[in-house]
């Protein structure tokens, strides 16, 4: 039985059952991207009313905002055409330009930018006024999360949003501020190739030392994963965020327009055609060998020697990362059992050849490499929305880059090195070097170089209110904590004094909360009076959500753990937001879920340190007797 | 992340020089298999937090105990010894001396450019380092702390040396 299977629009085959939660992987990609549910572990795309599973990553901008998402028609054309003089505006592979500044982008766009007013990501000019990749991408989302609940027959309970392995803070945390702006509950942001190995870990049964090469539209990643009885454990991870099958059409339309001598800048229609030929031409490619080409009054043939050599020096790229996963893990390849390859550039067969011959290994394709992301993202969804299948799968992904802080003299001290295992959190202590410095600057990188210009800054933030002291005698500590999601926090503390100023940073390229809200606010789907309603639902779901989560707790362990007076304050703060539920302050409601969450702090970790206890109390007799036998040749 | 934390206890793990590697891989899943986040996705708040440090923290015991120089200054670290203090002029002269031909041996293959004279040369000290961690093993079993800890001083030396050859095999094979 095929466990995989694309449903058709409307099909009823979805509707989920009464008490079962509804959740969908999305794969956000730069070309396209696709949306699938999971059920029992059985997991499937779901089509658009086209028919496509596969979404172009397109977004198109008309006056007036209104905007439509996904391949271009004919009609837009038109409407455009008649109803006014403003041409639309098409955002494509916006996902190149996520949590990144201008001076990243070094290739031609086919759309015009503007410099952000705060130094971050730039702004997209459109004839409804600039918009954020951040905005661009909440727009992509939005469509797919209506076929999952079209689909699935309600409103999602949450999404797993896949994003490169080797995509970094500021990247992952634009990714996630786009969910937020579409209104989605992100269970997880999940690695890409981590999402292929669970779908074919699940569906093909694989096991054993496995490297995952994904190749998309803009970006590649290779992860060298162990698998073992429905842990995914990923032990190196490697790749380019800004390098993939897109770059192959790029290299083909700058030798076109070489070879026809084409000196001055295209228009913007005029470089989608040119783009579109060099697609036609590289498939060409793959069935002959030589292909006539021409360009406006220029022709000539592209033969696959030719192609071979422009796009060599890309694939080649691809094999040295996957040469240095091998090296960061200690790991032969001989010692590979399978390779697997994910994302719809590895159809091309030099791509193939090229993996084949340096892993001396047959590829592993039997699912969609189109798909496969998306798959394996909608069996994690269901698994973490907590509907009951696969309770015992494990995903363990590492962070893809390493990160630190700026030290004396322009230097990157690494604080969580790269390929370390998430959630992780490492402290490092620093000291004040003039006498009487009452604040310090510290400065948060991410990258492998030692010269903090080779890196990529983070985050800049001062900690004040250190005491005067002697140079050298203050002791801050400086905690990273990045989360199961690969994100982010940062906080310093002095300790010498006891004085503790904590300051808790997200990255920079990442939006504030404050812009969010007023993104929300001012996104134009629908008016202010129903964002208020809906911020108002959305609080009161979540702190229910607190409260039965909680009181679950404290049936089960209130009784040994919390003394009289601490669970009664406990229950009294439960009905106080109770109350405010029933009410209409979205605020209180904010506030006082706040103040639950800090009270029940303490009862959490007791809780954490009952359960670790009772974790390792399920020995089997086997490991007892290693125990003992170790403990006596001690 | 606490280092008055006790990661072979953590693990129920023997405190020894020496791990028993499948058997720590296999409680460190165990208990990520239960304590991980994603099994705390639908939690209050506080539970979320409280499961990202917990398995922080296992993620970390279980780096330490698998890295032997980790797991030594670990082990030490259980034992009542600050590994903070350190005083270099403790260390014997000889192997002193000893490390700075290493090093010169490393720029001067480094200039050569020759991918298997460095690899020769890490072969050395690893087989330097191996006779090195017996000496700390046995230290460690007599319970005599304070001479394990110079030697895990010369353990870190050359643990710091095969790095900087690695990093000048990186270098040269273009990784």
């Amino acid at each position: 039985m095929a466990l995989f299977t694309i449903a058709e629009p409307g099909q009823s085959k979805h509707r989920t059952k009464p008490g079962r939660k509804r959740a969908v992987g999305i794969d956000l990609g730069t070309t396209n991207s696709l949306v699938a549910v999971a059920r029992e572990g059985e997991a499937s795309t779901l089509a658009g009313d086209d028919g496509n599973y596969l979404l172009p990553s397109i977004v198109h901008y008309f006056p007036e905002n209104t905007l439509k998402v996904g391949a271009p028609t004919q009609s837009d054309a038109n409407v455009s055409n008649t109803q006014t003089l403003v041409s639309p505006v098409s955002i494509s592979s916006v996902k190149r330009l996520m949590g990144r500044g201008s001076s990243d982008i070094s290739y031609q766009l086919p759309y015009q930018l503007q410099e952000s007013p705060d130094g971050g990501m730039p702004r997209i000019i459109t004839p409804s006024g600039p918009v954020s990749p951040v905005q661009v991408s909440a727009e992509i989302l939005k469509i797919l999360a209506a076929r999952g609940s079209e689909a699935l027959g309600g409103e999602l309970d949450g999404v797993v949003i896949t994003v490169p392995a080797y995509f970094d803070e500021a990247q992952r945390q634009a990714t996630r501020d786009a969910a937020t702006l579409a209104g989605l509950n992100v269970l997880r942001l999940l690695s890409e190739p981590t999402a292929a190995a669970v779908a074919y870990g699940l569906d093909k049964k694989l096991q054993g030392t496995v490297i995952i090469y994904d190749l998309g539209g803009g970006t590649f990643d290779v992860s060298l994963m162990k698998l073992e009885k429905g842990v995914f454990e990923v032990l190196a991870t490697g790749g380019n965020a800004a390098l993939g099958g897109d770059d192959f059409d790029r290299a083909i339309a700058n030798w076109v327009l070489k070879e026809a001598t084409v000196t001055s800048a295209l228009s913007t229609p005029d470089y989608q055609q040119l783009m579109s030929l060099a697609r036609e031409l590289k498939h060409n490619l793959t069935e002959s060998v030589s292909t006539e080409v021409q360009f406006r009054n220029w022709s000539g043939i592209l033969t696959r020697e030719t192609y071979y050599g422009l796009v060599d020096g890309l694939i080649d790229e691809t094999i040295r990362a996957c040469r240095r996963v091998l090296r960061d893990a200690k790991v032969d390849a001989s010692d590979i059992s399978e390779v697997v390859m994910v994302g719809g550039a590895t159809r091309s067969p030099r791509v193939r050849e090229k993996v084949s011959t340096f892993f001396q290994k047959d590829l592993l394709t039997s699912i969609d490499p189109d798909q496969v992301v998306a798959l394996g993202a909608a069996l994690q969804a269901d698994v973490l929305v907590g509907n009951k299948y696969g309770d015992d799968m494990l995903l363990l992904d590492v962070i893809p880059l390493s990160l630190g802080i700026e030290t004396m003299g322009g230097l990157m001290e690494k604080i969580i090195p790269r390929n370390s295992t998430i959630p992780t959190a490492r402290a490092q202590e620093f000291t004040t070097y003039k006498d009487g410095q009452t604040a310090m600057l510290l400065h948060v990188l991410q990258g492998e170089r030692e010269l903090i210009s080779d890196c990529r800054s983070l985050a800049r933030f001062e900690l004040k209110g250190i005491p005067p002291m002697v140079a050298g005698a203050a002791r801050i500590r400086v905690t990273f904590q990045v989360d199961a999601d690969g994100l982010l926090e940062v906080k310093a503390q002095e300790l010498a004094t006891g004085v503790n100023t904590t300051v808790v940073i997200k990255p920079s390229f990442g939006l504030q909360e404050q812009d969010i809200a007023t993104m929300l606010t001012d996104s134009y789907a629908s008016a202010a009076a129903d964002k208020e309603l809906r911020n108002l639902r959305e609080k009161q779901v979540e702190a229910l959500r607190h409260i039965e989560a909680l009181e679950a707790a404290l049936q089960q362990d209130g009784e040994t753990l919390l003394i009289a007076e601490e669970r009664h304050e406990l229950e009294q703060s439960i009905i106080s937001l109770r109350e405010a539920i029933s009410g209409e302050d979205a605020r209180k409601i904010d506030q006082l879920t706040q103040s639950l969450n800090s009270l029940s702090g303490d009862f959490a970790t007791r809780r954490m340190d009952l359960q670790i206890k009772n974790a390792l109390q399920g020995h089997t007799l086997a490991e007892l007797d290693k125990f003992t036998q170790q403990g006596t040749s001690k | 992340m606490n280092s008055s934390h006790n990661f072979f206890s953590l693990f129920d793990l023997p405190l020894s020089s020496e791990v028993d590697k499948e058997l720590l891989e296999q409680k460190y899943k165990q208990l990520q298999v239960q304590l991980h986040p994603d099994r705390h996705v639908n939690s209050d708040g506080s539970s979320k937090l409280a499961a990202i440090q917990q398995a922080s923290m296992i993620n970390d015991a279980y780096a330490t105990l698998k890295s032997p120089l980790r797991r030594a200054e670990h082990l030490l670290q259980v034992k009542g010894i600050d590994t903070s203090v350190y005083d270099q002029s403790e260390l014997d002269k000889g192997f002193l001396l000893a490390q700075l031909r290493l090093r010169e041996e490393l720029e001067e293959l480094q200039q050569q450019a020759e991918p298997q004279a460095l690899e020769a040369l890490q072969q050395r000290v690893e087989k330097q380092l191996a006779n090195i961690w017996s000496g700390f093993s046995a230290q460690i079993s007599s319970g005599n702390y304070p001479a394990a800890y110079l030697t895990f001083r010369e353990l870190q030396f050359l643990h710091k040396l095969i790095d900087e050859i690695r990093e000048a095999e990186d270098k040269l094979l273009d990784y």
